[in-house]
């Protein structure tokens, strides 16, 4: 106790910041010596991972100056309460109360002389505020800053000008040029203690939140009030003349600056800390709860003690790259890696752009430190794929896509569960409660959307779920396949680590495949696969069948004809619809863009020019095709998005696949097609679907005691809502009515929620009782033929007219049509299980569809289609009648011959 | 005696004086010419007409409607480089001002629109050149 008292006896405040600026200046030589101020940022980067001691020594010389700079400060104040000691002569207060300018002057220039992203911007706001002051700003700006291409006097004047100065009043004032040891020594132990914790920051280059050093953030804050920054100015010279004053004002007036002083000190230390803490990208204000947080806030103060012993060889050090001008740690020991394309190879983007970690840090542990293995989830996706000079644009629309808020998804749920009256809310699979309806979905329904994060490497699967930008940007190559594989089964071998997979704009079938071989079995139908009730076991051998995720059995029907052509997922749906515009959809109808007749036209194409493209699309078209010179693409009559794989040239259309470039020249719609306006309202897809899944008779109950899943939480649960699947069907789809406004338009439907729901299974509540549902859903098969369904497969056809399977017969001798169903009456509702009205029904007013749009035939439409069908009974569908039945039909009617029978509805 | 040295103070006073100002004049004038040497710039770059804005070192291009425009990086507020642009606006990452499209601003602390340079294009060869 009493050694420590004489140890720090006679260690003044003075002494201190004396000490400081000794041990600040003999490091500043040193450092020098490795340090390049013409390459400022490649010179620290290279100091901070391959010269461990330079870095020791950079870090000295910073801490040694912060400790300067504060115990300057705190000796000023210290001064001003001891007034027996102020003997100071009024010149050189003068010129100390000058030097405290030049004091922050030294240490701002030792921050511009960083060269990275933050000294950029705090050299040019030094520079306008500089130039505020009258008549001389802008002489002394350039004299003192120089040009923005170059740190030379900035260095100059931090080396030599300021230190030379600040030595010269410290000298003037003190009489000493040497600190007594006791105060060297305390201040040499902080200085080494701080710096081999805590190395001196660097910006990394991404983080895009900019801010100053520590002691100027508060003024940053102060600008931002301060429409007209000369303010700014004045403010410092009133700081200034408060110092100067107060050791030779009358004890009110020096009372009184003092208590100023203290005053705004005490406003400056709380605008800094709202500046440091509460500050992010783009001037927002950021809390500590929110989920960027850490990276926009924290990560400034992220910072790795010394390493003495790199983890690394020289030959590693020597064959190192560099990437945008600046070392990363990360490829001094991740050399060679192959696997890239070229726009994400770590000669043009590093490592730590997308995985984040130490970029500056010469051990292993260090520069691993945070580090993100996948990269691309959408927790980290503005992070890293989202950064600022990679993908912004992007990123910043996840979460507009559907595939990532499930909107639609969670809305019906809600609807069928009879949580909400209307099926098209806007919502997010982020904000869902504990209802029945939001637990079901947990426990069945949520694992797939993009925001599910891909927590280990490995490539796409039928098993993946989620995964962000890599849920259809990773591929895996056979090399990192096999590497992948061998790690998995023995975690020592590393080679994986060689074998890198591509991140690329080669998005597969396979990619959809996981999500889209579900639910709507989009995916599935498209290769021509039909899921089956079948057990596995049953059909191993047998090349009719298929197993998805090794239990699901699907039997060949027919696949669709663009997928018999070779056309992948991603050749119809572009970047907009799979990556979201920024604008939220209550349904996939609604955000997807392509129809067929965009591509299927008769007469004029609707088309952009290649400098008209928007961006997005321009690069995705140069990037796939080559240069877009003077070439014009096809545009989506909604919306008008450019079809990137298209050309239209001297009067024909052409389209290609976008991952293999195979060309296809486009063929108009069939003559059929456009005959006539009987058909105007179909979609092409009520034709041209060959089939659609179909399930009934699915119902679903809570059971407390089975083993379930929570798909946001991604964790086990006890209790789980079970669904005990009815009956899986196939064949031609129904058709229903979509009307938007005043449009009506005939698309395929499939039974999208026939089934029960016993509501108190969950809610134990007696009141709930079974909820019964026949809602009917609309469909994009995926199954499209050439040739379009006969006449009779619709104006015949019980299914088609939504009556479900039966017998529909036209009786020519009482003139009446008549149905009977295959399937039993069901007792909730008495309509036959698959049907979705009752014939010459049209449940009006009841809940019928998915959507808000979506309704069966009404009764008026029923006659008229089966109208037809009673003249089908006779004439074939291409006889003369039939085929003008198409353009004048109520004329056909009304000429028509004595023998003809048309339909009595009475 | 006394009035001797007097001038000869006054003398030396004023030859301080003179030194001084003339020290300043003859730094006055350097920085002047050098500045004028530095500063008459031209920065040629490809230009790309489907981005909507694209961001320089000193400038921003920003083409709509088949217009273009170049607009100065430089915030009216401090001088910081804008370097992001979100929803149409321009966002200064120093102190939170913004500008939309044209340049003029949405939310301060900047007062005065972005500057607009004056630029050529070579519509064959697609090369922008801007003239600082
Ligand atoms: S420099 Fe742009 S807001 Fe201050």
């Amino acid at each position: 106790m009493k050694n420590s008292k004489n140890i720090i006896k006679d260690v003044t405040y003075g002494q201190i910041s004396l000490a400081a600026f000794l041990i600040c200046a003999i490091t500043g030589v040193l450092i020098a010596i490795p340090y390049d101020v013409n390459n400022p940022l490649l010179s620290l980067s290279t100091i901070m991972i391959l010269n461990p001691t330079a870095s020791f020594i950079r870090n000295l010389h910073f801490w040694s100056a912060q400790g300067f700079l504060i115990f300057t400060l705190i000796h000023i104040w210290d001064h001003f309460n001891r007034t027996s000691d102020l003997r100071i002569k009024k010149g050189v207060w003068l010129r100390l109360t000058i030097g405290v300018i030049i004091l922050f002057l030294a240490m701002l220039t030792g921050f511009l002389l960083k060269g990275d992203a933050d000294t950029q911007q705090a050299w040019r706001i030094l520079d306008s505020l500089i130039n505020e002051i009258p008549t001389i700003g802008s002489l002394i700006a350039y004299s003192l800053l120089g040009t923005e291409d170059s740190l030379q006097l900035v260095y100059v004047h931090h080396i030599a000008t300021f230190t030379i100065f600040l030595a010269i009043i410290t000298f003037e004032h003190s009489r000493k040029l040497w600190p007594i040891y006791n105060a060297f020594f305390i201040v040499l132990l902080g200085s080494v203690i701080l710096s081999y914790f805590f190395t001196a920051p660097l910006h990394d280059g991404i983080n895009p939140s900019v801010k100053g050093p520590w002691y100027f953030v508060g003024f940053q804050e102060v600008l931002h009030w301060l429409t007209m920054p000369w303010i700014s100015i004045l403010i410092i010279i009133l700081f200034l003349t408060l110092i100067y004053i107060i050791p030779y004002a009358g004890k009110q007036t020096s009372f009184l600056s003092k208590r100023s002083l203290l005053i705004i000190t005490i406003l400056y230390i709380l605008l800094t800390i709202s500046g440091m803490f509460f500050r992010g990208e783009n001037w927002g204000w950021i809390w500590p709860w929110q989920a960027n947080y850490s990276h926009s806030v924290m990560n400034s103060f992220k910072t790795s003690s010394v390493t003495f012993t790199p983890d690394f060889s020289e030959l590693e050090i020597s064959n190192s790259g560099l990437v945008d001008g600046k070392k990363e740690s990360c490829i001094v020991c991740h050399q060679d890696v192959v696997g890239f394309t070229a726009s994400h190879s770590p000669e043009a983007i590093g490592c730590f752009s997308c995985h984040g970690g130490n970029p500056f840090d010469g051990s292993k542990e260090g520069a691993h430190q945070n580090m993100i293995l996948v990269p691309g989830n959408f927790a980290d996706a503005d992070i890293s794929c989202g950064t600022t000079n990679c993908h912004p644009d992007i990123t910043r629309r996840k979460s507009s896509n559907l595939m990532s808020n499930l909107s639609g998804m969670i809305s019906v749920d809600r609807f069928v569960f009879n949580e909400q009256d209307n099926p098209d809310i806007l919502t997010d699979v982020h904000h869902l409660a504990n209802t029945a309806a939001d637990e079901h979905l947990r426990n069945l329904c949520v694992t797939c959307h993009l925001d599910n994060p891909k927590t280990e490497s490995g490539p796409v699967t039928e098993k993946s779920r989620g995964g962000g930008c890599l849920a259809c940007h990773v591929n895996y190559d056979q090399f990192a396949t096999t590497a992948w594989l061998n790690h998995k089964a023995d975690v020592f071998d590393t080679t994986y680590l060689k074998y890198h997979p591509s991140i690329s704009m080669q998005v597969t079938n396979q990619h959809c495949f996981g999500c889209h071989s579900r639910s709507a079995r989009i995916s599935t139908s498209y290769e021509g696969w039909h899921e089956t009730d079948l057990v596995a076991e049953n059909v191993l051998l047998d090349s009719n069948y298929r197993l998805v995720e090794e239990t699901r059995v699907f039997k060949f029907v027919q696949e669709d004809v663009h997928h018999k052509l070779g056309l992948s997922c991603i050749d119809c749906h572009n970047s907009y619809e799979v990556m979201g515009d920024g604008n939220y959809y209550a349904h996939q109808e609604n955000q997807t863009t392509l129809s067929c007749s965009d591509c299927h036209f008769d007469g004029e194409p609707a088309t952009v020019d290649s400098k008209e493209l928007d961006n997005e699309s321009a690069k995705i078209a140069s990037m796939r095709f080559g240069a877009n010179n003077e070439k014009k693409f096809l545009v989506t009559n909604k919306r008008g998005v450019p079809l990137v794989n298209t050309k239209v040239r001297n009067d024909s259309n052409f389209f290609f696949t976008k991952n293999e470039g195979v060309e296809f020249v486009l063929s108009p719609p069939n003559e059929v097609c456009t005959k006539g306006n009987a058909h105007d309202n179909l979609s092409c897809a009520s034709c041209h679907s060959s089939w659609a899944p179909s399930c009934i008779g699915c119902h679903n109950e809570y059971d407390p005691n089975e083993r379930g899943y929570d798909m946001i939480a991604n964790r086990e649960k006890m209790g789980s809502w079970v669904e005990y699947v009815g009956e899986y069907n196939h064949g031609l789809p129904a058709l229903g009515v979509r009307k938007d406004g005043e449009n009506m338009e005939v698309i395929p439907v499939v039974p999208g929620m026939v089934l029960t729901i016993d509501v108190g299974s969950f809610s134990k509540d007696l009141h709930d009782s079974l909820i019964f549902h026949r809602l009917f859903a609309p469909s994009a098969p995926h199954t499209t033929v050439t040739k379009g369904r006969d006449c009779k497969s619709c104006h015949n056809n019980p299914v088609a007219l939504g009556y479900g399977k039966g017998k529909l017969t036209f009786d020519l001798t009482n003139h009446k049509w008549s149905f009977d169903s295959h399937y039993q009456n069901n007792p909730n509702d008495n309509l036959p299980e698959d049907s979705w009205v009752g014939f010459m029904d049209d449940r009006l007013g009841e809940k019928v569809s998915t959507r808000s749009n979506l309704f069966p035939f009404s009764v008026e439409d029923q006659k008229r289609i089966l109208t037809v069908g009673a003249c089908l009974t006779c004439h074939d569908d291409n006889s003369t009648v039939a085929q003008q039945s198409l353009i004048n039909f109520d004329s056909i009617i009304g000429s028509r011959s004595s023998r003809c029978i048309i339909p009595d509805w009475n | 005696m006394n009035k001797e040295v007097h001038t000869r103070r006054y003398f030396i006073k004023s030859a301080f004086i003179g030194l001084i100002t003339g020290t300043a004049v003859l730094w006055g004038s350097m920085v002047g010419r050098q500045k004028t040497i530095n500063s008459k710039k031209k920065f040629t770059i490809p230009y790309n007409p489907n981005q909507e804005v694209s961001f320089n070192d000193e400038f921003i291009v920003v083409t709509r409607d088949n217009k273009i425009q170049v607009l100065s990086s430089r915030c009216t507020h401090l001088g910081c480089k804008i370097v992001s642009e979100s929803d149409s606006k321009l966002l200064c990452p120093c102190h939170g001002s913004s500008f939309d499209l044209e340049g003029n601003v949405l939310i301060g602390p900047a007062l005065r629109p972005l500057e607009k340079l004056d630029f050529e294009i070579d519509r064959n060869s697609s090369i922008l050149t801007v003239q600082l």
